[in-house]
């Protein structure tokens, strides 16, 4: 089997953003929705003091609430083990919303003609090119870049990482450079305590 | 005293910087070897229709340092992604560089050639624009430009910036051009607000800035800087940033705010504009209290320490002109190079013919005798302890007699270095802070050597032979020259060695006879640059704007402050929409990648083939070649072209660059034909012919993407190792020289009745003062003496989304809207918590930020990443016109705090002091 994974060194990350801004170009996500987000916080009492950066987007759960929370079917485990939407199954109900610990869903609710990138512009023709890609109606997230990765490419993301601090790969490959990774830098999944088997792994987190 | 006006003959400049540009040519190795063959040839059509279009991005100060391929669909752009081919970026785009599609989409575009109609101009003043034809838009520029060359060409007002894409840095829009027609008042609006440039040019012959070496460097002290990791810099200085802290590297961040790179490290929490006393008191220790504190070979071999300096600070000279060095070993005073000079004395007192004198380096010690990591501590808050442990650490990693192999050669190895940046140098001592965290360097014995600091672009040191040592260049260079009436309206008579006083040059321009000008300048050509928002004064900006009889928006992009001002608007192409390439000089960032090789493959001509453009635009080179040709001087242009090179930054030739900014005509088969107007793109393939060979023009370019030019490889990397005899200057005796020569002259000015004092705002004696070649404080700072009632430090600091104002850096939908939701500090005051709970403000709060200068409004964010005494305002933000998006105005702006008057700018390299004391209320 094959199970796709993440791996993101938070010690390296730059909080920079280019994997937001990547993601929202590869994907093309209306308006004001972003599969990929880096959050932002801080630590400590000044001057011992820093701050904190956390990619976050769907963790692709091998156990997910989501999927399970799902009416429909439409909340599926793909080939490759990454949890996908079927839009064509998915009724909105948000449940999955719900469910997710990690808050990685969106509701897409408006067309987008009605809310154009540019505020009191007409769409750009990227955005006309590209808004059949989002139903309305349905909840989206992440989708591993199930194109790019059926290519043999890297998601973008990981691709555009400017501190290259994430690496993808197979999980079930022993021999994988994320496996060798998650092991050299001693990487975990987020809030693994709920038992959601995340396939997002993280290291270096203060 | 030399009342004459400027001595600035139109052939006689063009064949001045032929001289240097062949003398650089020469010193330059030619070394092409083609790059990685493209894996997937580039399939976009023609016309861009569909496949890819590819090339250098240009949408940070890293002009070229990135490069992308976008998808096409159908004629539109759909998806952007870095070049996995190109060695800077290695496949990874920054959130900047990905906007670049929304760029090309931009609505605030200026879609064609127009006019205004209305005359009276102001932000929110409709301008009236009427559509014209290119043939009238390019005749009206030629008809108003010639006119001023065939009257007084002193009244041509050129400008020059981070244009919003090309003209401002393309070919010869940096200002060359305006320069060849002989104008004094070619000006860069960048620049004021980070004047970084002239320690670097003086020390090290260093444009624009000095970098680390990521390869070798174990400890590195950061002043006052990003090394890229928090502007998010895709171009390689991130990755560095990464995989130094992998291997284990120390990064230590002084500052007032404990950013990304100083949270990776150790931050070190300092009073805002403390930085030179923190470098006095390391330099305090190496040379007082740390046992073998500084690397004693490097100090008397390769630095003007030893040299022997008179009661007057001069260098005492032998019969043939060379400085003099004392021998401790046969007692007796000898040239600088003198083969058997053995034990150069760094202390004593001796006696030359009669001459009483001293080692600069006695003199140099003396002075800092009493900067003590106590009297450090006193001013800036950083406790003594810490200041020493720093010092011992540098010394300490930087492991004085170390060497290591590269490439079967021998080479010092000095891991350790302090590295500068805009947050010291734009500061009142801005100059002595600059030059000193080089000089401490020096101490270090790191220069040009693996582990620590490096010229980026890896160049050559410029050499003055007499003295051996390096020769401050570029703006650096030596003052010899005075006018008065002066002559450029940037005042560069009286601040010869600024970065760029555009801020300055927008008073004069309102009022220029109060100045003491004997013209009025009545012509601007705004080559993609905005005075208005760059500076700290908008309102001035916008005065000198109205000040003229016609203003001319060459190579204009959108609809911004500069276009409402302007009679004029030449629009320019998308980046994306171009067909173009450029010589990236090199990384101008902070870092020397870790990867050896890369300082062969980053440097280089690279190219850009875009889609077709939308609108009835035309690329700002080709409209500069039409203006000439309209004026009836494309002899002149290519002339200028032929002696400069036309690919790069070709105005930079004339100064000594090696290797040289720009590529240049090599084969003289090549070169331009006079009477021909060719278009910029045959330029650009002759000019690659002519360097790279019969079969390398543009056509090949586009294929291969980029040519390397004057790469450096292996052990050659270090500059210091490629001259290994060059000595760096301890003791800036060209700096007292500069003195010498400018303040008689300025005295003289003030004597005949001219307030020149009054009018700079700046004691002569002083200035006289700062004129020095020692350390030395500088008491009565702006930033101390501001009114009590001002009882905090405001500071400005970078933020991946929002660094400059380049392309649609503050417009982009996207990053603003996401911003707005994810980052904190978006369009936010940094206020340190206790210091908001005093003063009774909550999170979200909105607040008024006031200095003596002005004021701005954000919302709070309480923090504790940031001093008590200070407030952070991150970004370049703040729009003064509606016209771009009225969410524009309301962005927070730092610079509605600062003042570029006279007297608020370092009076050496004129940076706008940025650091300004505020008080901060619920607004």
């Amino acid at each position: 089997m094959t199970r796709y994974g993440m791996l993101i060194d938070v010690s390296t990350c730059a909080g920079c953003d280019a994997c937001t801004m990547a993601c929202k170009y590869q994907n093309a996500t209306p308006s004001g929705m972003y599969w990929c987000k880096v959050l932002k916080g801080e630590y400590g009492e000044y001057p011992n003091s820093g701050q904190t950066v956390l990619p976050m987007a769907c963790q692709h759960c091998q156990d997910a609430p989501c999927v399970s929370a799902c009416p429909t079917g439409a909340s599926f485990y793909d080939e490759n083990r990454c949890v996908q939407v079927d839009y064509e199954k998915c009724i909105g109900c948000r449940m999955c919303i719900n469910a997710c610990p990690y808050n990685a869903r969106s509701y897409h609710d408006v067309d987008q003609k009605t809310t154009p990138y540019y505020e009191g512009y007409e769409m750009t023709p990227y955005e006309e090119m590209r808004a059949a890609e989002h139903p309305i109606g349905v909840v989206e997230k992440c989708v591993m870049c199930k194109e790019r990765t059926a290519q043999g490419e890297e998601p973008s993301c990981v691709k555009t990482c400017i501190t290259k601090s994430r690496w993808f790969g197979d999980l079930d490959d022993p021999t994988s450079e994320i496996n060798e990774m998650i092991k050299k830098l001693g990487a975990k999944p987020l809030m693994e305590d709920l038992g959601t088997e995340p396939s997002v792994y993280y290291a270096g987190l203060v | 005293m030399n009342m004459s006006t400027i001595n600035l003959s139109r052939r006689g400049f063009v064949k001045g910087t032929a001289a240097l540009a062949a003398a650089s040519a020469v010193a330059g190795s030619l070394t092409y070897k083609p790059v990685k063959a493209f894996a997937n040839t580039p399939n976009a059509a023609v016309q861009g229709q569909a496949g890819e279009v590819y090339g250098h991005c240009r949408m940070c100060m890293l002009c070229g340092s990135c490069s992308f391929v976008a998808t096409m669909k159908d004629g539109v752009v759909v998806n952007i992604e870095g070049d996995p081919d190109r060695a800077n970026n290695a496949g990874t785009l920054c959130p900047r560089g990905k906007s670049a599609i929304m760029n090309v989409y931009n609505p605030h575009r200026i879609k064609a050639p127009m006019k205004r109609t209305n005359p009276e101009k102001g932000m929110e003043a409709d301008p009236g624009w009427v559509e014209i034809t290119w043939d009238e838009a390019l005749d009206t520029a030629a008809e108003k430009i010639r006119e001023c060359y065939d009257t007084d060409i002193r009244k041509l007002v050129q400008m020059y910036s981070f244009a919003p894409y090309e003209s401002g840095h393309a070919t010869l829009g940096i200002g060359l051009w305006a320069m060849a027609l002989g104008t004094p008042n070619s000006s860069s609006t960048k620049g004021q607000m980070c004047a970084i440039h002239y320690g670097g040019c003086y020390t090290l012959s260093a444009f624009p800035t000095v970098n680390y070496d990521g390869v070798y460097c174990n400890y590195l002290v950061i002043l006052g800087k990003s090394v890229g990791y928090d502007s998010g810099l895709a171009g390689g200085d991130a990755r560095t940033f990464a995989n130094c802290l992998r291997r284990g590297m120390k990064y230590v961040t002084v500052g007032p705010r404990a950013s990304m790179e100083a949270t990776r490290g150790e931050w070190v929490s300092a009073k805002l504009g403390s930085d030179l006393s923190l470098v006095y008191a390391w330099m305090h220790c190496m040379l007082y209290e740390i046992e073998n504190g500084f690397d004693e070979p490097f100090v008397k071999n390769r630095t003007n320490s030893p040299y022997l300096i008179d009661a007057n600070g001069d260098y005492v000279r032998g019969a043939d002109g060379k400085p003099l060095i004392w021998d401790a070993s046969s007692d007796s005073a000898k040239s600088h190079d003198d083969p058997s000079l053995a034990d150069p004395a760094l202390f004593g007192q001796y006696d030359v013919e009669g001459t009483p004198c001293q080692p600069a380096f006695q003199a140099f010690k003396e002075s800092l005798e009493g900067f003590t990591p106590e009297w450090a501590e006193a001013y800036s808050t950083v406790p003594a302890d810490k200041i020493r442990e720093i010092a011992n650490n540098l010394v300490k990693y930087a492991s004085f007699g170390s060497t290591v192999e590269i490439d079967g050669q021998t080479l010092p190895l000095r891991p350790a270095a302090v590295i500068i940046g805009r947050g010291i140098t734009n500061q009142e001592d801005g100059t002595l802070c600059d030059i000193y965290s080089r000089v401490l360097n020096m101490l270090l014995g790191n220069v040009g050597n693996p582990g620590g600091i490096i010229s980026n672009m890896y160049c050559d040191y410029l050499p003055n032979e007499l003295d051996g040592t390096t020769e401050p260049y570029f703006e650096a260079k030596t003052c010899t020259k005075f006018n008065w009436p002066p002559q450029g309206l940037d005042y560069a008579d009286v601040f010869p060695h600024r970065h760029s006083t555009n801020t300055l040059m927008m008073r004069t321009m309102c009022d220029p006879e109060k100045y003491g000008f004997d013209y009025k300048p009545s012509v601007v050509v705004s080559c993609g640059s905005n005075p208005i928002t760059v500076t700290a004064d908008p309102e001035v900006a916008e005065q000198a704007m109205k000040s003229v009889d016609y203003v001319i928006y060459q190579g204009c992009y959108h609809m911004d402050e500069m276009a409402m001002l302007s009679d004029l608007l030449l629009p320019e192409h998308a980046s994306l929409e171009t067909h173009t390439c450029h010589l990236f000089p090199g990384n101008e960032g902070s870092a020397t990648n870790i990867d050896p090789e890369f300082a062969a493959s980053n440097r280089g001509v690279v190219v850009r083939k875009g889609m077709k453009p939308l609108f009835n635009t035309l690329d700002g080179n080709d409209q500069l070649i039409e203006i000439f040709d309209r004026m009836g001087l494309i002899d002149l242009w290519n002339e200028t072209a032929n002696e400069n090179g036309c690919i790069g930054y070709a105005a930079l030739t004339g100064f000594g660059q090696v290797p040289p900014a720009a590529v240049q005509f090599e084969d003289p088969a090549y070169k331009l034909e006079p009477g021909v107007k060719y278009t910029a793109e045959e330029m650009f393939d002759r000019c690659l012919k002519s360097a790279f060979g019969a079969d390398k023009g543009l056509d090949h370019l586009d294929k291969v993407k980029m040519m390397p030019y004057n790469g450096f490889y292996g052990a050659d990397v270090y500059p210091s190792h490629r001259n290994q005899d060059i000595r760096f200057t301890v003791y800036l005796e060209a700096q007292k020289r500069s003195g010498d020569f400018l303040i008689p002259k300025l005295r003289e000015v003030q004597e005949s009745g001219f307030d020149l004092e009054g009018t700079i705002k700046f004691p002569i004696d002083e200035l006289r003062r700062r004129y020095t070649a020692l350390p030395y404080w500088p008491e009565n700072r702006q930033i101390d003496s501001a009114p009590a009632e001002f009882d905090l430090y405001g500071f400005n600091y970078r933020q991946p989304f929002y660094m400059f104002r380049m392309a649609n850096m503050d417009q982009d939908p996207i990053r603003r809207d996401y911003s707005s939701k994810y980052m904190p500090d978006d369009n936010a005051i940094l206020v340190n918590a206790k210091t908001a709970a005093d003063k009774g403000i909550v999170e979200g709060d909105v607040i008024t930020v006031e200095s003596l200068f002005g004021t701005t409004k954000g919302r709070a964010h309480l923090t504790e990443t940031v001093r008590p005494d200070s407030v952070g305002i991150g970004g370049a933000r703040g729009r003064k016109t509606s016209w771009m998006g009225k969410d524009l105005l309301e962005d927070t702006s730092m610079n509605d705090l600062m003042s570029g008057d006279f007297g608020y700018i370092d009076p050496i390299h004129g940076g706008v002091i940025d650091t300004v004391r505020v008080k901060i209320y619920k607004a």
